[in-house]
């Protein structure tokens, strides 16, 4: 087992060709900053996290607060500063440590901003910041020789591959249920509405597509990560991302999702192929880089006892990225409507789910009972969030107790009046109307106020007949 | 068989250079998506097609000086309504068609039903449905511009002429404007509705016509004081010194006192005091001419919105891809959805909702917010809005025949909801038709009667916001909701 393990870390510590990781910083700053941009150009800062009047929180990050308009206008140029300079490979590791604690920051403003490849790219940003991408194809390593290598211990590698892997893997065995492989929800419901697109409208609109995509959906997310591990598949899979991607980019709003996965994949390729690139451009550009592309990465490590650290943080990454996603079973029923373990478990584009929700306040003493709208204290699309996730429910239900007790009409109780449709099936009820809200605090239990999901498969439903 | 050369292509490391340019190109393409639907909105561009497609009376020229060469006519009957609407304590004028229950007018507003547009019998598509969508609400407004030329007649005639009689008739004239521009306040989309809802083609003209939930007495008390209507940039001025909400004050609240904090200028000054009763009633006679004046200059900026040789909209929203603001059909359709969700959140939650108290006011009921309570036709507005909402989700012709969103359902397999859903649509209006005596006494007296509407409103908008919304994924407004996954 011992040698097993000094294999392993033998093979870890080899060294490898570094230019697929200053390829992958380029291109992943560029669409960062591509991101960054899209919010400042259409008023999405404001939009989101600005107009609201009350912001979700994540559990245990209560304390993040939202800054005034102008500082997080500030914020995102600045972080667009960053993505420029991460891809740049300027003042690299600073800018890239940044750019993360920047990213996620802005995630744990509000919940309901929440999306999973918003989460990927912090992922994304923590292993750069943390890798020796800033070494290679830099403005660094240009201008300080001394910092340029050319290679990178294989570790690096196989941690962005298996970040990918977890991601395709996790997306598709969250596919694996009875509603999207048997009855084709919620994409049938998603199709029908694009029929009247230019060219592919009608074809997705054909009774057969939306199952025929379901389980092509399935099998590519589960099995893509590898068959990109097969060199001679490589090219063939690769091929399949562009299509895939580019298919469900032009059928979905999913902004910078398809472009983060298109290059992530591109982890799985021969660590050398950037410098073909490379080898396209004029011999001048080349040869200014040359003396600082030619070193090695540091033929033996500065000590063992270093390596064993990075060892045990890489393990404990990985660790917690399988296990993260499976805390859903801990809870039991289906996570697609109870929304326990459902964020941070690459469960994308699962659900169809829109819900109508009051809350109802009773003052004892005042002897009144009040039906509060959620649009009180929420935007449109916080409420539209809000209204299908139990633990955002549970929140508002506990900013409308802080705020009718405010108002003088002494300690209340809230229950929720919420009526929940899950890929088009007939409303039921999401939270016991029983339950007095106001008593429960959020955690990580099971919450037994939210009541079972509906038993009944959805509606078959089909493309417009005259 | 195999080609050497071809497979030679797709070596892996060539592949990279490859993939590097296929990841860079379509991180350009996705960029660029987003600023092209962008462009879209901006350029207001029209079509050579442009009022070609138009069915039955939608395809007359909704032109303001055609509708005023008509509106002598119309005028004195919609007068005539509106009178009735007075007479029966704000019950909604009644010479339309009724369709079912007590209340339900067709012709829209104590209309007479000229300005209906003629609705073909069609099989469901959306295209189909966007052009009755776009007919009915060139015939909506078309019908609230005759209005509002009468209106601003009538309050001219009160200022040349003050009678009486001509009172009356300036109350009557606002009476029948606002009963059919209630119709109206659900078809806000396009031109009609606000930027800062982020609908597409949004030109804030609903607010500009009537600003109700902003403001209140004092602002216009204000104006009314510092003389703000004579001013030559009255019509730029504060929507909530404008509009029908506030020539409903002027004309109806019969008090000399006013709403303004005892800090206010007019109030610390003495200006409101200075004015008595005679000068006080010359200036509110002048103010509702200079408002309904104003009123009808929106009504047709509305019109002319939609019209073909104007901003051309009814081609914006029945012909969506390049050249509208609406990339596709399915964004046209969530644009009406969003009109139509003036039920839920308007009606079921401000019109009755605060009245009765339901969540802001601690004390108990508050009458004092109800939408018209100088004329007394708060339950009148309701029963028009839920006309509207009719005729948009059932459609349009009379009886609510026509394309809808219920023929929608219908057509992708969700009977079931269309029957649910049209069972909780009726069970309202039997609630909003028994509203008897009218809000304005029902809500202290009758205040079960209200609870009934609020409740059974709140079961229709239950399905309206989560299933209905579920199966024809319809979706919050572009822009708002950046992106998804």
């Amino acid at each position: 087992m011992i040698e097993r393990v000094r294999a392993l870390g033998a093979v870890l510590r080899s060294p490898v060709d570094s230019a697929w990781l200053a390829a992958f910083r380029v291109l992943f700053g560029l669409t960062l900053l591509t991101s960054t941009l899209r919010f400042l150009a259409y008023g999405w800062i404001d939009q989101l996290f600005v107009a609201p009047q009350f912001h979700f929180k994540y559990w245990g990050f209560s304390w993040v607060k939202v800054p005034p308009a102008g500082e997080l206008h500030a914020l995102f140029w600045l972080m667009a500063g960053l993505c420029a300079l991460v891809s740049l490979g300027l003042l690299f590791r600073a800018a890239a440590f940044g750019l993360f604690l920047g990213f996620t920051y802005l995630q744990l403003l509000d919940v309901t901003t929440y999306l999973n490849h918003y989460y990927l790219a912090s992922l994304l940003a923590l292993l750069l910041a943390c890798s020796p991408a800033g070494q290679t194809y830099s403005l660094d390593a240009l201008w300080r020789p001394q910092l340029a290598r050319r290679t990178v211990p294989t570790a690096w590698l196989y941690l962005f591959r298996f970040q990918v892997t977890v991601v395709y893997t996790f997306a598709g065995l969250a596919k694996a249920h009875h509603d999207w492989l048997f009855h084709a929800e919620p994409l049938r419901i998603w199709l029908l509405s694009r029929a009247d697109m230019p060219i592919i409208g009608p074809i997705v609109a054909l009774d057969w597509a939306a199952p025929v995509m379901s389980w092509a959906g399935f099998l590519f997310d589960t099995s893509i990560p590898w068959l990109l591990m097969v060199p001679r598949l490589r090219p063939y899979a690769y091929l399949l991302v562009i299509g895939f991607h580019t298919t469900v980019g032009l059928l979905f709003p999913i902004g910078m999702f398809p472009v983060i996965m298109v290059l992530s994949v591109l982890v799985f390729f021969s660590p050398s192929w950037p410098r073909k690139l490379w080898g396209r451009l004029p011999a001048r550009l080349r040869a200014r880089f040359a003396a600082a592309d030619t070193r090695p990465a540091p033929a033996s490590p500065a000590s063992h006892s270093r390596y064993r650290l990075w060892y045990a943080l890489g393990a404990a990454y990985c660790l917690f990225q399988v296990a993260f996603p499976l805390r859903f079973l801990a809870y039991g029923g289906s996570v697609r409507w109870h929304e326990q373990g459902m964020r941070f478990s690459w469960r994308v584009m699962v659900r169809e789910k829109n819900g109508s929700i009051t809350f109802v306040v009773r003052a004892p003493r005042a002897g009144r009972t009040f039906y509060v709208a959620p649009h009180q204290y929420l935007t449109r699309l916080q409420e539209r969030e809000m209204s299908s996730q139990p633990d955002l429910i549970l929140q508002l239900a506990h900013r409308i107790r802080d705020d009718y007790a405010a108002r003088g009409v002494g300690p209340v109780e809230v229950r929720a009046d919420t009526w929940v449709s899950l890929n088009g099936r007939a409303i039921h009820r999401l939270i016991d109307p029983n339950v007095d809200l106001s008593r429960i605090e959020d955690g990580l239990g099971k919450a037994d106020w939210i009541l079972p999901e509906p038993s009944e498969p959805p509606p078959k439903l089909h493309a417009i007949r005259s | 068989m195999k080609n050497p050369r071809r497979q030679s292509a797709f070596r892996p490391n060539d592949l990279g250079r490859l993939a590097g340019l296929v990841t860079a190109g379509l991180l350009a393409v996705l960029a660029c998506k987003g600023l092209e639907i962008d462009e879209n909105v901006y350029t207001g561009a029209t079509s050579s097609r442009a009022g070609t497609t138009s069915t039955g009376g939608g395809s007359q020229s909704p032109a303001a000086g055609g509708s005023q060469a008509r509106a002598g006519n119309s005028g004195a009957n919609f007068a005539h309504a509106g009178r009735e609407v007075a007479e029966n304590g704000g019950e909604s004028a009644t010479d339309g068609t009724h369709a079912t229950g007590g209340s339900g007018e067709l012709g829209g507003s104590g209309g007479s039903g000229v300005h209906e547009p003629e609705i073909p019998a069609e099989v469901f598509s959306k295209a189909a449905f966007l052009r009755q969508v776009a007919d009915c609400t060139v015939a909506r407004y078309r019908d609230f511009e005759v209005h509002a030329v009468a209106f601003e007649q009538a309050a001219k005639a009160n200022v040349a002429q003050p009678t009486d009689a001509s009172a009356n008739a300036v109350r009557d004239a606002w009476l029948a404007a606002n009963a059919s521009w209630q119709v109206a306040e659900i078809f806000r989309f396009g031109p009609a509705a606000r930027s800062a809802d982020e609908d597409l083609g949004a030109q804030e003209l609903r607010d500009q016509i009537y600003a109700w939930r902003f403001g209140g007495r004092c602002p216009v008390e204000t104006a009314l004081v510092d003389k703000l209507y004579a001013a030559a940039g009255f019509g730029s001025s504060l929507i909530n010194t404008r509009g029908l909400g506030a020539a409903e004050y002027l004309l109806f609240y019969p008090g000399s006192d006013n709403e303004c904090p005892s800090y206010s200028a007019i109030n610390s000054k003495g200006t409101w005091a200075a004015l008595g009763l005679s000068e006080s009633a010359t200036r509110k006679r002048a103010y509702a001419a200079a408002v309904a004046a104003n009123v009808l200059e929106n009504a047709q900026k509305l019109l002319a919105a939609w019209d073909p040789a104007g901003g051309n909209f009814r081609h914006k929203l029945t012909q969506p891809g390049s050249g509208s603001v609406y990339p596709n059909e399915q964004a046209a359709l969530n644009a009406v959805w969003h009109g139509i969700f003036y039920v839920e959140k308007e009606v079921k939650d401000y019109k009755l909702g605060i009245p009765l108290g339901v969540s802001e006011c601690v004390s108990g009921l508050c009458p004092e917010s109800l939408e018209s309570r100088f004329a007394n036709v708060s339950t009148a507005n309701i029963r028009q809005n839920y006309v509207g909402f009719r005729r948009l989700f059932q459609g349009c012709g009379g009886n609510y025949t026509g394309l809808g969103f219920d023929d929608w359902l219908d057509a992708i397999g969700a009977s079931d909801l269309r029957g649910r859903m049209l069972t909780a649509l009726d069970a309202a209006q039997q609630a909003i038709d028994a509203l008897d005596p009218p809000l304005e006494v029902s809500i202290t007296q009758q205040t079960d009667r209200v609870w009934a509407v609020y409740t059974a409103l709140k079961q229709l908008t239950d399905l309206l916001k989560s299933e209905f919304v579920s199966v024809l994924d319809l979706e919050l407004p572009a822009g708002a909701g950046s992106d998804n996954d």
